[in-house]
């Protein structure tokens, strides 16, 4: 992509962006509905909000919650990948359980979550990395057998020590697709994040949320959501500057 | 000519071989076989193959497609294990990977780590073995300069020409300090001009080195130019049909070595063994 190509696709999401803005301004000071409080209001509370004492309260624990699962997740996946991947009998007896719990909505299993571990920060941290694990676990041992044969007996025939077989092999060889697990995950983890806020908790921005919609305040909810929104892009946007980085190696073109 | 020094490798002459001494041999293959289980039926690739390899010498095995090469590869690499028989490196068993013996494979571009700049690929097989990190980067430079990629370090593989990654490669082999080097087709997917410059480095290579090199390869020309000696695999189960001393000097060149009248004469032996062989395959394919 040259840099006038950059250029106009800026220009245009620009433009979008302040065509979207304007249309809501102006519908949500019009309709004059309890539900959709005016922007400016929306933005006011965001502002007094996020950029005051609800970074802390609220904020933080949250970010602290969805990092500390996903990292778990991510360790978990990578290291049982690795594992089940080597060993095709473990992976073959393993692979159908994975699956179905893959398959199954994390947020089900909230209720149990919160009566195995009550409605402290490990069980929510519990909730955000066994969501967000499958999804890393499946692809990793997905990419490690989609690895050329060729290349494992380069590394078998050099005799390549396992430390260096497994991060300087199998996981660069692996992440085109562990990657499009880590995505998944990171999505699975915000959904859970919040979900888990909404029962029994005390700080979050799920919490805040629920709390604004309960006291009938819908500018704070809404302030909540448009946050909820700007991490969940921030988030993937940022994971795919890393993604670009680490996948360096690949022709643009396939990429 | 006086150069065909034994037919069929039999018995009779494995076990001369084995009872002549080792103290050269480098590798020593003895009466070797290899059989598949495919679809519940058993299938004999390889059958009695014997041949020793010594210190310093450059051996081409040459043979139709087909015949088992990449077995026989797999096999005296240590990645596969052989069904009878044994290879032996030094004198020892070979089992696994030995730490001594070095691989080039045809498809660089499999062999080599693409997700890997240049200088890594050629360190991975270095790293954690007790080498401390400086005589690995002095190794991985002398190698690079050795094969004409002074400079590349900081490149991915995909960035370089085929020549090229086929020389990242042989680097990655000989910083790897081996006593012997198997490679296998490794000039078959490169254009000719490249593939005569590749010929010419893992020559000189050799000749200022203590390698002992065998290279499969089903081009004659390339056989009888690199060789000390040819030795013709083929049959059903294959097997070495035909052994050739090359008898060129250790010095040669593209131009006036393939131009001399010796070159010729070995060329078309060698060309005839082999069609033999594929003839003989041929037939035995027929149900």
């Amino acid at each position: 992509m040259n840099a006038g190509n950059v250029m106009r696709r800026l220009f245009v999401s620009a433009w979008m962006a302040l065509v979207f803005i304007t249309v809501i301004w102006i519908a949500t000071t019009q309709i004059r509905s309890p539900f959709f409080p005016p922007l400016p209001i929306v933005l006011t509370s965001f502002s007094n909000t996020w950029f005051g004492a609800g970074f802390m309260e609220h904020v933080v624990p949250s970010m602290i919650n969805l990092g500390a699962g996903l990292a778990a997740a991510l360790a978990l996946g990578l290291g049982l990948g690795v594992a089940l991947a080597s060993f095709p009998l473990a992976n073959a007896l393993v692979n159908p359980y994975a699956q179905f719990l893959r398959a199954l909505p994390g947020v089900a299993l909230l209720p149990l979550m919160l009566m195995l571990m009550g409605t402290n920060d490990g069980s929510k941290i519990t909730l955000i990395a066994f969501g967000a694990l499958w999804p890393i676990l499946l692809n990793t041992i997905d990419g490690i057998r989609s690895i050329a044969p060729e290349q494992r007996d380069s590394a078998r025939a050099y005799r390549v020590t396992p430390f260096n077989v497994v991060f300087r092999v199998l996981l660069p060889g692996a992440f085109p697709r562990i990657t499009v697990g880590i995505r998944l995950s990171i999505s699975i983890a915000l959904v859970l994040m919040v979900g888990s806020e909404y029962y029994g908790a005390t700080h979050g921005i799920g919490f805040y949320v629920l709390q604004a919609k309960q006291t009938f305040k819908t500018a704070d909810m809404w302030s909540g959501v448009l946050l909820l929104g700007l991490i969940g892009y921030v988030l993937t946007t940022a994971y795919s500057a890393i993604e670009r980085r680490i996948l360096r190696w690949r022709p643009t073109d396939d990429r | 000519m006086n150069n065909t020094v034994q037919g069929r490798t039999g018995p009779a002459s494995s076990v001369s071989a084995a009872a002549s001494g080792s103290a050269v041999a480098v590798l020593d293959v003895r009466r070797m076989g290899v059989s598949f289980e495919d679809g519940g039926k058993a299938k004999e690739i390889l059958r009695d193959v014997s041949f020793r390899i010594s210190a310093k010498e450059f051996v081409c095995i040459v043979g139709p497609s087909g015949a088992g090469k990449t077995t026989l590869v797999r096999c005296l690499a240590g990645l596969s294990r052989p069904t009878s028989g044994s290879v032996l490196l030094d004198g020892e068993p070979v089992v696994g990977p030995p730490a001594r013996l070095a691989l080039v494979a045809q498809d660089y571009s499999r062999s080599l780590m693409p997700w890997l700049r240049v200088r890594d690929n050629v360190r991975l097989p270095l790293r954690g073995k007790g080498i401390s990190a400086a005589e690995q980067n002095a190794r991985v430079a002398r190698a690079l300069g050795a094969v004409g990629l002074p400079g590349a370090e900081e490149l991915y593989p995909r960035q370089l020409s085929g020549g090229m990654q086929q020389r990242v490669s042989i680097a990655r082999a000989l910083a790897y300090d081996p006593e012997i080097l198997i490679m296998d087709e490794p000039f078959a997917s490169v254009d000719a001009q490249t593939r005569a410059e590749l010929e010419d480095l893992i020559m000189q290579l050799q000749r200022a080195s203590q390698l002992s090199v065998v290279l499969i390869t089903h081009d004659i020309d390339e056989s009888v130019y690199l060789s000390d000696r040819i030795l013709v695999l083929g049959g059903r189960p294959a097997g070495i049909l035909q052994e050739y001393a090359i008898d060129l000097g250790r010095t040669r060149d593209q131009l006036e070595t393939k131009a001399l009248r010796q070159f010729a004469e070995y060329r078309s032996e060698v060309f005839r063994s082999i069609q033999a062989a594929s003839a003989m395959m041929r037939k035995d394919d027929r149900p």
